[in-house]
């Protein structure tokens, strides 16, 4: 029998990378293209820097087991904006579940460090953050797309998996509160 | 646009968190392997899903290769449990089936028109009900023999080396590897025996000496009333019935069988003996150790009356004449049939006016 040569050389054509190789590029190319999209959502709907960490990581994961389908689709923005929602919903309703069992009542909205923020932005940041803090998951999720993202009504109900009518009734809903919130403050 | 909606839409430029390069990476790593380990976790379940639906896809399939797929029943009988000597079945066709033996092994493949039956191994009694369609009559298959019935009562026996039937009522066709066909009444035996070649294949050539002694060690321990080592003796030596052919030969196999506790093993030699010397002088009270080994050891009492009715029939005026009688108005009452055991008993007081039995008899038949 013929030993086993040493070492394993193979030949790829000129111009085409081996097919792992080029899997995790693409990979790579999605991550440099979507994660300021993925971070900057996390961190306006979660505020936790650790949190934001945590569902940016689990939103590429799930993007990387799902890459060749993610691939196909026409827009990889919109899936993983969606994803994106998904994952932040999930952290905010495990957040209030423990702040119901172990009372963590640690304030988590919105740390700006923007010298061009005066002080009476910061304050409106701040009363803003308290109020979302204490609202359903669902009604913060509507609002944080609708008013600090800047989505449209039909972009919400999209990303929060609703009806076009439900999305409406929770970002009233929501807006609501945080206008008498901030009339009283 | 209200005052508040104005403020959100200057601050929302400066909503965003300043990323340093390594935390990017970072995160992109964790991502990374964080995915891959959902990836080999998911082709696992795959898998695993996988194998589970091609099984339970394999065992439906293999339900329906079964007869199943011709609406036919399988019923494959396993070993009684010990205490249990007897099992009756049902059989598709209304037709019941008697497992004599604690080894009997039986599968039935019946459906409403016809029903085939293997006997792999052991002895059963079957009680066919009439068939329907004589184009599609009741078959029973145990190793080269089958058998082919129109309704009637018999017993089934697979041996190593052959098979026997005992037919008590009606009319069987035993085929034996296809060619050899015997039609077999009520009272035949009939047996289908392996091939010689097939037989003589499993055991290691003995020399004729050895043979012959150890054919003949049997015999003699059971003249000596050893029946218990005639027996060992006899099933040690594999020797075919059929081998035995002298009318000696056949009452002492079945003098070491039913003495040895196993009456069943019994009933062939008997029945051979009166199908082959009926006409000898010890034939009257074979047919009587016949009806009682029927009555007493297998509680058969049908079988036990024809065959006292036998005996009474070889000698109507011997010694054994009134005990026949006698027995045969037992086996009446035993099943349940008291017209016949009065008929019986009218013949018994006829015939033995001052008969011994009879006090005993009148009160089997009294309402």
């Amino acid at each position: 029998m013929n030993p086993r040569p040493h070492g394993h050389v193979r030949l790829v054509r000129e111009g085409e990378a081996p097919v792992r190789r080029r899997e995790a590029d693409d990979f790579d190319a999605l991550f440099e293209q979507h994660w300021r999209y993925v971070a900057r959502i996390a961190h306006r709907m979660l505020g936790r820097t650790d949190e934001v960490d945590d569902a940016v990581q689990d939103v590429f994961a799930i993007l990387y087991r799902r890459r060749k389908e993610v691939a196909e689709l026409e827009s990889v923005k919109q899936w993983i904006g969606a994803v994106t929602v998904k994952r932040c919903y999930q952290l905010l309703r495990r957040r209030s579940r423990r702040r119901w069992t172990s009372g963590d009542d640690e304030a988590s909205f919105l740390q700006v460090r923007d010298p061009r923020v005066d002080p009476e932005q910061q304050a409106m940041i701040a009363r803003v953050g308290q109020v979302l803090d204490k609202m359903a998951p669902r009604q913060r999720v509507a609002w944080t797309l609708r008013y600090l993202e800047g989505e449209t009504l039909e972009e919400v109900a999209r990303l929060a998996n609703t009806s076009l009518a439900t999305a409406k009734r929770r970002i009233a809903a929501a807006h609501l509160t945080i206008q008498e919130a901030l009339c009283d403050g | 646009m209200d005052d508040v909606e104005r403020k959100l839409d200057q601050l929302r430029p400066r909503l965003e968190e300043e990323w340093t390069p390594e935390r990017r990476v970072s995160v992109r790593d964790r991502a990374i392997r964080s995915g891959k380990r959902a990836e080999r976790l998911h082709s696992v379940l795959r898998a695993g899903g996988t194998a589970t639906a091609l099984g339970l896809v394999a065992i439906v399939a293999w339900q329906w290769s079964l007869p199943i797929a011709h609406k036919q029943v399988t019923e494959q009988l396993r070993k009684p449990p010990p205490g249990i000597p007897r099992q009756d079945i049902e059989l598709p066709d209304g037709s019941r089936a008697q497992l004599l033996t604690p080894a009997t092994a039986l599968s039935v493949l019946g459906s409403g028109q016809s029903t085939k039956v293997s006997l792999t191994a052991g002895a059963a009694r079957f009680r066919v009900v009439p068939v329907k369609d004589p184009t599609r009559p009741f078959q029973i298959t145990a190793g080269d023999a089958t058998i082919e019935v129109l309704g009637t009562v018999f017993t089934v026996e697979h041996r190593q080396a052959e098979v026997l039937v005992m037919v008590e009522e009606g009319h069987v066709r035993l085929r034996c590897r296809r060619d050899n066909v015997t039609d077999l009444r009520a009272g035949d035996t009939g047996v289908c025996a392996a091939p010689l070649e097939a037989q003589e294949a499993p055991h290691v050539p003995a020399p004729p000496s050895r043979a012959q002694a150890t054919h003949k060690d049997w015999r003699d321990l059971a003249r000596a009333r050893k029946y218990e080592l005639a027996y060992q003796s006899l099933r040690q030596d594999a020797q075919p019935l059929p081998s035995i052919s002298d009318a000696e030969g056949l009452l002492l196999a079945a003098d070491t069988a039913r003495l040895s506790g196993h009456p069943r093993e019994a009933l062939s030699p008997l029945l051979r003996y009166l199908n082959r010397f009926s006409k000898d002088a010890r034939a009257p009270s074979v047919a009587m150790i016949l009806g009682r080994v029927y009555f007493d050891a297998l509680n058969n009492p049908a079988a036990a009356a024809k065959a006292f009715a036998r005996a009474e029939l070889l000698d109507p005026s011997g010694p054994l004449a009134e005990d026949a009688v006698a027995r045969q108005v037992e086996s009446f009452a035993a099943l349940k049939r008291i017209d016949l055991a009065r008929q019986a008993l009218a013949r018994y007081e006829a015939q033995f006016p001052g008969g011994r039995y009879r006090t005993m008899l009148r009160a089997l038949v009294a309402p």
